[in-house]
């Protein structure tokens, strides 16, 4: 409830606080903003004057209320007076003396009602005054109240009545002695409570409402006079807090070892529960009545008492319990200790303190607070020289509890950064885990690839690929080998003479187509060849050998004269052909048919076959063709070179030496055959199945 | 009026620390025997409720801290006590010796007060070092009521307290009787007081 009220009373400058008369000490508000001796010099003054003057009473706020408790009649009329008086409070103070002029004229409600906002102003302006709210809770509380409308008016007389004797005591002259007060309010506690219990205006009420009516009745005067029954000028209690204050400041090295308790100052949870218990003690100076501030006192001891259960384990016994008291007071250092622990004493109803729990706590508390003030090096367990060079502070001391404070900042900087790194490493190992998944998915596809690649490979290997002439070069080639067949072929010719000129020409011509569907299907077949076996590298000396001049130069020397012989030899080579052609390729057969005549693998295996029968022919001319397949070698050579598939065939030039030795080998067998018959039988034969095979 | 007591009674434990004190109040307020337990609030703070000659008498009990450094300021504690329970550990002869002190005490702070002493412990023979001689010897001495306890196991824990009831009891109604034939401030100030205890 006064946390509304009570934060800007704490927001207030220097200035503010320093007394009105500016002599230079401070003032407080219940001496009208003077210090003490200013205000003891007006009273004196202002009673003179008085004296002086008619006889005016001084008490303006009795007055109000008189007026208020006449017009309470009426329950619609009930919350109104309350307000005045309400916010009359504080407003008397500060309209008392400085304008005494005005103080008959309250009598009269319209000027009552005009001072009264001119007052309020006044104090806002001069101390930042905030209306209580709470007033006009306590009129609704007040209706809330389950006792009949006697009592409650009752009740509300009585509490205008104590407040009117309070204001009296205070605004009298008289020496003032706190405890005459004290008395004065406890009596009228004892009186209210016997009105409530046995006045037959009650009688009706609970037991509970009873209660509750009293508790009401005090808390209410209580708040309205909190300002002048707390700490009131004429005490010691402010000094009194100073003192405290200051002590606990200088004690601020004793840890909860010096006192013996189980408090655990390092422990987080039992450094929580000790926060929310400071904050419970702290809190005490922000409530008005003595019930909430005991109520206050109970949360903080219960907090302690939690603390405590998780400490020891076990219920909490007393021995364990002021010792912790001790050192949360300490560690809270709260303010105006002293003023807060009187006004509880002398102003709520002696047997809160005495009994209950809050009276038991209270009673702690209180013990806590002489022992802080009378402690010594015994009462600390350690020696009188250690306890006073720590009191004075030259022995340096490091508390965990202070520490602990203030490695708070840097523990939860510490913890911060712990956190961020623990997500960084996190997010560190996602990355890597990434990473790897990532490189393996890497190696899988360059697997794949390879794989794919292998199998790709493994199906069409590139082993052949420069075999493989476009079409046009064919064509190309062909004219070539042509002109140079021709050439070769009048060269042959000249050489070898005119007679059988007109019937190789022939011949080549009528080779030709037969030549053309050969090298098509040979175009075709490479691939296949290459797929299947590395039969061309065997075909291609075949070919090489098999050129026009080959064939003319062994159709010179040997076909004319074995004719007859070399038609069996034919008939032989075409039956070998086409046993070939079934069991391996028939194109290729065809090629080497085409170009060469009889050389071909077919004709190789066939070769040996006629190398039964030919054997002793061939050997001879053999060895005379010899050299001239050298020669024919080294012109073919030149074919190749321009990449012309010229001498028929598009064969790889590495190969030949090859050929020519593997040529070397059989030589002296295959042209015989070849020459004597290939040309003519081929020719014949191998357009046949060529197109057959087409 | 209806309430749940006729009487309200504080009552304190002091003693030593380490003699038992929590343990004895555990045992008494938390113990279903007889009468009805009303609630627990603090270990140390506990109110119970028990018949006597047919008057129900709510017992609150304050405990104390027994720690030597803080025998100075338990003063507060004495404000409206009705009777105090001294305890000692007949296990340990130091606490018992501090019987004495603890007697002192309460003359300080009080001056009428119902007392009785109670020797706590009281279990195990062999550990006994207080002879129960020598404490009846003692509370004869010194005219206070003198038990033998444990707490532990249950022994003469309610007797203690009902003794110490009783007594306060007998002390309230013949005070209240004196009163009625006085009539002093003093007097007249405490059943007010009394009545007001009953209500909070």
């Amino acid at each position: 409830m006064s946390t509304a009220a009570r934060p800007p009373a704490l927001r207030l400058g220097q200035q503010d606080l320093k007394c009105r008369a500016s002599c230079g000490y401070y003032g407080t508000p219940q001496n009208d903003g003077l210090c003490s001796k200013c205000f003891r010099d007006r009273n004196d003054k202002q009673r003179k004057m008085l004296k002086a003057g008619d006889m005016q009473p001084i008490l303006s706020g009795s007055h109000s209320h008189s007026h208020a408790s006449v017009s309470s009649g009426g329950t619609s009329d009930r919350r109104s007076p309350q307000h005045f008086q309400v916010r009359e409070t504080p407003k008397k103070q500060v309209d008392k003396e400085p304008d005494t002029s005005t103080l008959q004229k309250k009598k009269f409600t319209a000027v009552l009602q005009k001072t009264l906002q001119a007052g309020a102003q006044r104090i806002a302006q001069q101390r930042g005054y905030v209306p209580d709210p709470t007033e006009s809770q306590f009129v609704k509380q007040l209706q809330k109240l389950r006792i009949p409308d006697d009592g409650k008016r009752k009740l509300k007389s009585e509490i205008q009545r104590l407040d009117s004797e309070i204001r009296k005591y205070m605004n009298s002259n008289s020496s003032k002695n706190i405890d005459e007060l004290s008395d004065a309010v406890q009596n009228t506690y004892t009186k209210v409570a016997d009105i409530v219990h046995n006045d037959p205006r009650f009688e009706i009420a609970t037991n509970e409402d009873r209660e509750s009516a009293i508790d009401f009745f005090e808390k209410v005067v209580m708040t309205q006079n909190h300002k002048f029954l707390f700490s009131p000028y004429f005490t010691t209690d402010e000094e009194s807090d100073m003192k405290v204050q200051k002590r606990i400041r200088q004690l601020s090295w004793i840890t909860s070892k010096h006192l013996d308790c189980s408090i655990d100052e390092v422990n987080a949870e039992a450094r929580d529960l000790v926060y929310s218990a400071i904050s419970e003690l702290v809190g005490i100076d922000s409530y008005y009545s003595p019930q909430e501030k005991l109520q206050c006192t109970v949360r903080c001891c219960r907090h302690i008492f939690e603390l405590l259960k998780r400490a020891t384990g076990g219920p909490a016994s007393a021995d364990d319990f002021l010792p912790a008291l001790i050192f949360v007071v300490l560690k809270a250092n709260p303010v105006r200790l002293h003023s807060n622990i009187n006004f509880v004493t002398r102003f709520t109803n002696a047997s809160r303190v005495m009994s209950g729990e809050g009276g038991y706590y209270f009673t702690n508390l209180c013990s806590a607070i002489a022992f802080i003030e009378n402690l010594n090096g015994e009462s600390l367990g350690i020696s009188k020289e250690e306890f006073d060079a720590l009191m004075s502070g030259q022995q340096p001391f490091s508390s965990p509890w202070e520490s602990a404070l203030m490695a708070c900042e840097s523990l939860h900087l510490i913890s911060e950064n712990m956190k961020q790194m623990e997500r960084l490493q996190k997010k560190n190992g996602d990355i890597s885990s990434a990473i790897a998944a990532f490189e393996k998915e890497l190696i899988e596809f360059q697997l794949e690839v390879t794989e794919r690649v292998d199998t790709v490979m493994a199906k069409a290997p590139l082993t052949l690929l420069p075999i493989k002439t476009p079409a046009f070069l064919i064509s190309q080639a062909r004219a070539q080998l042509l002109h140079e067949g021709e050439a070769g072929h009048y060269q042959a010719n000249v050489l070898s003479g005119g007679h059988s000129l007109t019937v190789h020409s022939g011949m080549v011509k009528a080779s030709i187509p037969a030549e053309e569907s050969g090298l098509a299907l040979k175009d075709t077949s490479i691939s296949s060849i290459g797929r299947l076996s590395p039969l061309p590298n065997l075909q291609q000396p075949d070919n090489l050998f098999a050129s026009p001049i080959f064939n003319y130069a062994a159709f010179d020397a040997v076909s004319l004269l074995e004719e007859p012989s070399s038609g069996g030899s034919t008939d032989v080579l075409m039956l070998g052909a086409e046993l070939q052609g079934g069991l391996t390729n028939i194109n290729y057969d065809f090629d080497l048919s085409d170009q060469s005549g009889e050389n071909s693998t077919a004709e190789e295996a066939k070769l040996n076959l006629e190398e039964f029968d030919p054997l002793a022919q061939s050997s001879a001319t053999a060895a005379a063709v010899e050299p001239e397949t050298s020669l024919l070698d080294t012109t073919m050579d030149s074919l190749i070179d321009s990449d012309v598939p010229g001498s028929c065939v598009s064969l790889p030039s590495p190969l030949k030496p090859e050929v020519a030795n593997y040529r070397g080998f059989s030589n002296f067998e295959i042209p015989s055959i070849s020459c004597n018959t290939g040309d003519f039988s081929s020719l014949g034969h191998d357009a046949g199945p060529s197109e057959g095979h087409k | 009026m209806a309430r749940g007591f006729d009487h309200l009674f504080k009552l304190l434990i002091i003693g030593d620390s380490g003699v038992g004190k929590s343990s004895l109040l555990i045992r008494f307020s938390d113990d279903t025997f007889s009468g009805s337990y009303i609630t627990t609030i603090g270990v140390d703070f506990k109110i119970r409720t028990v018949d006597i000659d047919g008057l129900r008498v709510k017992l609150q009990i304050w405990d104390t801290a027994g720690q030597e450094r803080f025998r100075t300021i338990t003063s507060t504690y004495y404000r409206g006590t009705h009777g105090v329970i001294i305890v000692y550990d007949v296990t340990n002869g130091d606490s018992f010796a501090n019987v004495r002190r603890w007697l002192e005490e309460i003359q300080n702070n009080c001056d009428v007060v119902n007392k009785v002493l109670v020797g706590n412990k009281n279990d195990d023979p062999d550990c006994k070092v207080v002879i129960t001689e020598d404490a009846q010897r003692f509370a004869k001495q010194m005219d206070i009521e003198l038990y033998e306890t444990s707490a532990k196991d249950n022994i003469n824990v309610d007797n203690m307290f009902l003794s110490i009831t009783r007594q306060v009891l007998n002390h309230k109604l013949r005070t209240t009787s004196n009163e009625q034939q006085k009539d002093t401030i003093n007097l007249k100030n405490n059943p007010g007081t009394k009545r007001r205890k009953c209500c909070s």
